[in-house]
């Protein structure tokens, strides 16, 4: 267990690096967190129903110029380790990483702006450093502002996986009225995800392109990569014969980078549906 | 050599100083992708990462220790963009105008720039393209298919390493002419046509992915003769009304929640948390059974 809970929380660290850094795979996304997390235990198929469920959970839940969202990453990490722990049938413990997935990652959103405040006493240090011309000093100080982002992940993780014998005696006294619940609520948390996307669309002004994809699913049975492939030709189609507005922007993020993604995304939807 | 502090704060003149090499360029490049926000801050976001990136251009430029020292300082300043779209073309273009001896350009480029720019790349990286290749490799994923994840590891680690090295390149040969490619309507036409990808995979997504029925039913009316009729179920009624109509109201009520009250979307998540826990646990509304794609 000991050897389990260090690789895990190395694995935690290395999803918030991925993040941060290179982004080779986008490991702290819930789906590939999870999966490596299901490896690492020796079950792959557990980890990745969780990883997925949490993924679809986390749907164009980012980042956006700072702002702290729930950590679906050590969500999905913890709850497949926990999930392992337990006993019961597949469909059970996927419940149960579920179950313990979604709450660690809204109780860890609060520890993230430790992470983000931290190296703001590095910054100060590299002011000085950088005075002085010291450019290893700078390369240091660099290197060492992620250790705090790193922390705040690491330990929960450990404890929660070098612990996780507690699920196995709580597990017992789980009422089937919970069970019931989580799954549905996996199931529908999605929306918040697919909500978010559109706060940072124009909805209004091609409100007509939703009915296309709705339509192709919901009446014609097309598959989520079909769907895809349509919208690519009628996008090109669509660019291809309208001339292009002037008063058209691009919704996102504007200028203020720490704003919340949907204040500043849904002034900038308004004022392009103008 | 004169000792004013102007004199000072310029680099080493283009004339005396030998072009800058390939390996130079490089080296900046790599800095930026594997730490580019590893020390991401509230106070000054990711100035440290920007400045740590280009501190091999700012040696090679500057062979007086304390241009040198400016030109970090410089490099220190508040910066924030996106870093997949975005912060590589802000870093190439801004090594350009270091190189071309403008230090004022370069620092007035990274604040016009990384505002605009930060909108854009997040909005085509996670708006567009992420949730496509999320949504279908997660989908995979809860069938049991590993070629979810697999996918969506390539479809990150080879696109997004080409999107960052081919922008960093792009920007840095075009320097000052920059901002006047930006401003063109093709890169608009794009965008417009990456919005409209993105809505109408929405479209169909949310149906297929929010997941939920209601177990209600009620008994029918008693017809003359006495015989109780099978129960109704309320759901077979809703679908006739309008195939997924519930997954698209709560999607609409969230979105509604979102855009009108701007609520967070911790409180959006906890809302919906608390409406599953209570109408599954009560048994009204559940997860279907049976997948139909």
């Amino acid at each position: 267990m000991l050897l389990t809970a260090i690789v895990l929380t190395l694995w935690a660290c290395f999803c918030i690096y991925d993040n941060l850094g290179p982004t080779l795979i986008y490991a702290s996304r819930p789906l590939i967190a999870g999966t490596v997390a299901g490896l690492i235990i020796g079950d792959v198929t557990l980890g990745m129903a969780v990883g997925a469920t949490l993924e679809l959970a986390a749907l164009g839940i980012y980042t956006y110029g700072g702002a702290s969202i729930p950590d679906y990453t050590t969500g999905a990490i913890v709850g497949t380790a926990l999930a392992h722990a337990s006993s019961g049938d597949f469909a059970h413990q996927l419940t149960i990483g579920i179950g313990i997935g979604i709450p660690a990652a809204l109780l860890l959103t609060a520890l993230d702006p430790i992470g983000r405040f931290l190296p703001t006493f590095w910054i100060h240090r590299a002011d000085i450093a950088a005075v002085s011309g010291k450019t290893r000093e700078l390369t240091v100080l660099h290197w060492t502002a992620f250790i705090p982002w790193a922390a705040v992940r690491a330990v929960p993780t450990f404890l929660a996986v070098y612990y996780s014998g507690v699920v196995a005696t709580v597990e017992k006294h789980i009422p089937t009225w919970f069970t019931n619940g989580m799954t549905l609520v996996g199931a529908i948390l999605p929306a918040v995800g697919f909500a978010m996307l559109l706060t940072l669309l124009p909805v209004a002004r091609y409100w007509y392109m939703l009915l296309i994809g709705y339509v192709l699913f919901a009446y014609m049975n097309v598959s989520l990569l079909g769907i895809a492939l349509f919208g690519v030709a009628i996008a090109i189609i669509f660019v291809t014969l309208r001339p292009p507005t002037p008063s058209a922007t691009v919704p996102g993020r504007a200028a203020p980078p720490n704003e919340p993604a949907n204040q500043t995304a849904s002034q900038e939807g308004d004022a392009s549906n103008v | 050599m004169s000792d004013t502090i102007e004199r000072v704060a310029e680099p080493t003149p283009a004339e005396e100083r030998p072009a800058l090499p390939r390996s130079v360029l490089n080296r900046s490049f790599w800095r930026f992708f594997w730490s580019f926000q590893i020390s991401w801050n509230y106070e000054r976001m990711q100035a440290l990462g920007f400045c740590w990136a280009i501190i091999p251009v700012l040696r090679h430029l500057h062979r007086d220790d304390k241009s040198f020292a400016e030109a970090m300082q410089r490099h220190l300043a508040f910066f924030n963009t996106s870093p997949i779209i975005g912060g590589p073309f802000i870093l190439g273009s801004t090594i350009a105008m270091e190189e071309g001896g403008s230090a004022v350009s370069a620092d007035g480029m990274k604040v016009a720039m990384m505002g605009p720019l930060a909108g854009i790349g997040d909005a085509l990286t996670f708006v567009v393209y992420n949730s496509i290749i999320f949504t279908l490799g997660a989908n995979w994923a809860l069938n049991g298919q590993i070629i979810g994840p697999i996918f969506v590891a390539i479809m990150v680690l080879v696109p997004y390493y080409l999107v960052r090295r081919w922008q960093f390149n792009f920007a840095y040969k075009q320097g000052k002419n920059l901002i006047t490619h930006l401003a063109s309507g093709a890169l608009q036409r794009f965008n417009e046509g990456l919005i409209i990808l993105g809505l109408i995979v929405l479209g169909g997504f949310i149906p297929s992915i929010v997941k939920i029925v209601t177990t209600l039913h009620y008994s029918g009316k008693a017809v003359a003769g006495g015989k109780q009729p099978p129960p109704v179920t309320v759901q077979s009624q809703i679908d006739q009304v309008l195939p997924f109509l519930l997954p698209v109201l709560l999607t609409a009520f969230i979105y509604f929640l979102l855009k009108r009250f701007r609520l967070n979307p911790i409180w959006a998540i906890v809302i919906l948390f608390a409406i599953g826990l209570t109408l599954g646990g009560l048994g009204w509304f559940a997860k279907p059974v049976a997948i139909t794609h």
